[in-house]
């Protein structure tokens, strides 16, 4: 047996470097797994603490206001905007998602539009906020608004709705389309009966991460949807209060931590169960 | 043959017709002056090594072409009862309705064993008065699928093993009352019993339509078609009854083929 | 692989008619942001002392009379953010792809990617708070500072967002590489770690430098985590342990005092655009680099 023999010093040299890189790899990818662990950990460990009921529904109160009372109309107005967003932009993505993977355009068109797609993506969020307050709430008259606030978000949300139901649509066979052509039917058909429900499980995983991603961005709707307090319903007209910008003006303001750490953990509880579901319709979605 | 006399006394009625095919995809050609003719009432079978054409046929037949990319028909003409299928004016529709086309890979659309059968008829409309559980199960037990799944027609398709599924796949074609049937390799997971109900289903339509079935297996060509063409490298190298096809005096590659020395 | 062919009714024409709106709304979207924030910049220019003053003469004092408008300090601490959250991120990011594509065991990658989606997935403002009870209450206790904001405050939390995104595309980068090439070298008697370092990480050279940018274009356009830590102040940076002000605070802290129309509003914008130029154009070197990692890598 070689390797019995006296390694060389080279050789040793090898096999020790071959140990310190699995080391080191191991180090990085058990930091990867600890680090958000810890993370949720945290906010768990003071969240819960001012988790309850009441707080999940009653509006703020207190002096300085939100230094007792709960989020109640926080997740109303977070559940609205994403709402309106969401009804804006997964039409137009779903209808961008079929037309870029079934009518195959030509190579050209699909790679800029694509493209564009992903410089949509890349527009920092702070970006769409000042785009959002000059055009919607100053230049069309809606004034800080849910309408404005909603708008701004399905631009945040489309790109993520598009690409997502785009892979779904892909990973649907080929064969399953000319089964159905065969028969003599049209586009229309096509794609309601057969790939949109083929499909559902992506389609409804890239919709759970887009709404995921959306109720927790705040740069672009700080200044074209939000107030500080708010009470008494929602108007499309009117400004409302959201999870992100109520947890931002907590700790800015310096308004109250044990209220900070309720409402950091009902974000990150909602991104979890986000993220769980996301991740159960892909493994649907993959095993139809 | 023994009904030979009786086949030269009626004329002999032609259904597809196809004249120096040639089809090229992306340049390369795969058929390359393909002449034949399927009569009425007939199955005929079309063998050949693996990427041959065989399936590029079917899909002149059907129009399914359009929908690869880059295949284009370069020359030659093919028609169905006298209409040309190369006709832009003629609706792709109506063609795949009148001729159906089985698959290779039996596909089960993302709904109940009923609604995949009537897929077709919702979308064409030619229920004339029927109730659509009553003619689901009518097609099916045309396609020798009833027995075996009447009491669960209303559960998804996708339950189904691979043998049933072909079946199934027939039966959605035969929903559209075709008057042409074409198949694409129909018993290629199949195993034997699976392979013989097919066959029998396939003898009995052949009554009322012609048929045209693509396969690489020898044998099934022997067992179920009235001709055979064999294809090689996109021409056809031999046609005719079974024996005069793949018989001892004919080309030495089909020999080899059929013989097994070619894959 | 291909798609449903030529349109076959009147209703599929309409349909993909539709469907078009939908694939060109995101460039009309993206073209109508590119137009209103240039326009914005454009309205009050007249009172900005030209670009150089603008990006480096001068300082940020709206109330002085007459005011200065000048982003210098901004792009400082901009600047240093980036440098500094990236050198940790880059190798830890990497490192962690690396361990998912090439080292670690299935069950270990299937609680590593969706811990990973997890950690992308943290709303900024969440970060910037725990930044806040962690980071900057630690600086005060621990080190005595009276303020614990400062610039290493936020670079630290800004490494932990955008480890993920850094991660996950390196990784895709690794997977790409053709498994046959590691087979070859491994079967000429080379380490693993030899092979990875040699061979693997070699081929996926322009997948991981667009890893790496795409780290850098999210650190970049961070808003609200840095805005909650990075103290807020628009003196120029010296140091890491100084507050500072990067682009993406002054933006979310000024917009809301200045009326549409002003010089000051003006500048805001300009200093949007410049954002929205810089991520565009990383995102189109991402492009490039992706593309040509897949094709390096297939070819």
């Amino acid at each position: 047996m070689r390797t019995a023999e006296r390694p060389s010093a080279a050789h040793r040299g090898a096999h020790l470097a071959d140990r310190l890189f699995t080391v080191m790899a191991w180090g990085c990818g058990l930091l990867g797994i600890l680090l958000p662990a810890s993370v949720v950990a945290f906010l768990l460990v003071d969240g819960t603490r001012a988790l309850s009921w009441r707080f999940l529904t009653d509006r703020p109160r207190g002096f300085p206001l939100g230094s007792a009372g709960g989020i109640g109309p926080a997740i109303q107005g977070s559940l609205a905007l994403v709402g309106i967003g969401l009804a804006v932009a997964l039409p137009l993505a779903l209808g961008g998602a079929i037309w870029l993977s079934e009518l195959r355009p030509d190579r050209r068109s699909s790679h800029l539009l694509r493209f564009l797609v992903e410089c949509l993506a890349a527009v920092p969020s702070v970006v769409y906020g000042l785009f959002g307050y000059a055009f919607f709430v100053v230049f069309l008259r809606f004034g800080i608004s849910l309408l404005a606030g909603g708008l701004v978000l399905a631009a945040v949300m489309f790109p993520i709705l598009l690409v997502s139901a785009q892979e779904a649509l892909a990973a649907v066979g080929p064969e399953v389309r000319e089964a159905a052509l065969a028969l003599g039917v049209d586009h229309t058909y096509v794609v309601k009966r057969v790939l949109l429900r083929r499909a559902w499980a992506g389609l409804l995983a890239g919709v759970v991460l887009a709404v995921g991603h959306a109720v927790g961005s705040a740069a672009p709707i700080l200044f074209t949807a939000t107030v500080y307090f708010r009470d008494g319903g929602l108007g499309l007209r009117e400004p409302v209060m959201t999870l992100p910008t109520h947890l931002y003006f907590l700790v800015a303001e310096a308004i109250s931590t044990d209220q900070a750490f309720g409402t950091a953990l009902v974000l990150v509880l909602a991104l979890l169960v986000f993220n769980a579901a996301a991740l159960a319709l892909r493994r649907i979605g993959a095993h139809p | 043959m023994n009904g030979s006399t009786a086949q030269a006394l009626a004329p002999v009625e032609i259904a597809f017709e196809v004249e120096d095919l040639h089809v090229h995809y992306g340049g390369a050609p795969v058929l390359r002056g393909v002449s034949l003719a399927v009569e009425e009432s007939s199955i005929l079978a079309i063998l050949g090594p693996s990427g041959c054409g065989k399936s590029t046929l079917l899909r002149v037949l059907n129009r399914t072409l359009e929908l690869v990319p880059d295949a284009r028909t370069a020359r030659g003409r093919a028609s169905f009862r006298g209409q040309d299928l190369h006709d832009r004016t003629l609706d792709p529709r109506l063609l795949r309705k009148r001729v159906g086309l089985i698959p290779q890979r039996p596909t089960a659309f993302p709904m109940s064993i009923s609604e995949n059968v009537l897929f077709g008829v919702r979308f064409h409309g030619h229920w004339r008065g029927r109730r659509p559980l009553d003619l689901a199960a009518e097609v099916l037990a045309r396609a020798g699928l009833l027995e075996e799944v009447k009491d669960r027609l209303r559960e998804p398709a996708a339950r189904l093993s691979v043998g049933q599924l072909q079946r199934l796949c027939i039966a959605r074609a035969l929903a559209n009352e075709p008057e042409a049937l074409l198949l694409d390799e129909p018993s290629s997971a199949l195993d034997p019993v699976s392979t013989l109900r097919i066959e029998e289903t396939l003898r009995q339509l052949a009554r009322d339509m012609p048929i045209v079935l693509v396969t690489h297996h020898v044998a099934q060509a022997r067992r179920v078609a009235d001709g055979v063409a064999v294809f090689i490298d996109g021409r056809v190298a031999a046609m005719g009854t079974p024996e005069e096809a793949m018989g001892p005096g004919t080309d030495p590659r089909v020999l080899d083929f059929v013989e097994g020395r070619s894959a | 692989m291909h798609g449903l062919g030529p349109p076959l009714s009147s209703r599929d024409r309409l349909g993909w008619g539709l469907c078009l709106v939908g694939a060109t709304a995101g460039a009309l979207f993206l073209a109508l942001t590119a137009a209103f924030v240039t326009r914005e910049a454009a309205a009050g220019w007249h009172g900005i002392d030209g670009l150089a003053g603008f990006l480096w003469r001068d300082a940020w004092s709206p109330l002085a009379s007459p005011p200065t408008l000048g982003v210098g300090h901004a792009l400082r601490s901009t600047a240093m953010l980036a440098v500094t959250s990236l050198a940790v991120a880059i190798p830890l990011g990497i490192g962690i792809g690396i361990f998912a594509s090439e080292v670690a065991p299935a069950p270990v990658r299937a609680v590593l990617q969706p811990s990973l989606e997890l950690l992308a997935g943290i709303p900024a403002v969440v970060y910037g708070f725990f930044g806040y009870v962690t980071v900057v209450r630690g600086l005060e206790g621990g080190f005595g500072m009276v303020s614990g904001e400062c610039l290493l405050a936020a670079a630290a939390i800004l490494a932990l967002m955008v480890v993920p995104f850094i991660a996950s595309t390196s990784a895709e980068a690794l997977r790409a590489v053709p498994q046959d090439l590691r087979d070859a070298a491994l079967s000429l008697g080379a380490t693993r770690s030899h092979v990875i370092r040699r061979v693997v990480l070699r081929r996926a050279t322009p997948g991981l430098f667009a890893a790496g940018a795409l780290g850098l274009a999210r650190a970049l356009s961070e808003t609200l985590a840095v805005l909650m830590l990075c103290g807020n102040a628009v003196a120029p940076p010296g140091s890491l342990l100084d507050r500072g002000q990067p682009i993406t605070a002054l933006l979310a802290t000024e917009l809301g005092e200045s009326a549409a129309g002003t010089p000051k509003y003006a500048a805001l914008y300009g200093a949007g655009l410049l954002l929205l130029l810089v991520a565009l154009s990383i995102n189109a070197g991402i492009w490039v680099l992706r593309r040509r990692a897949l094709a390096h890598a297939h070819g």
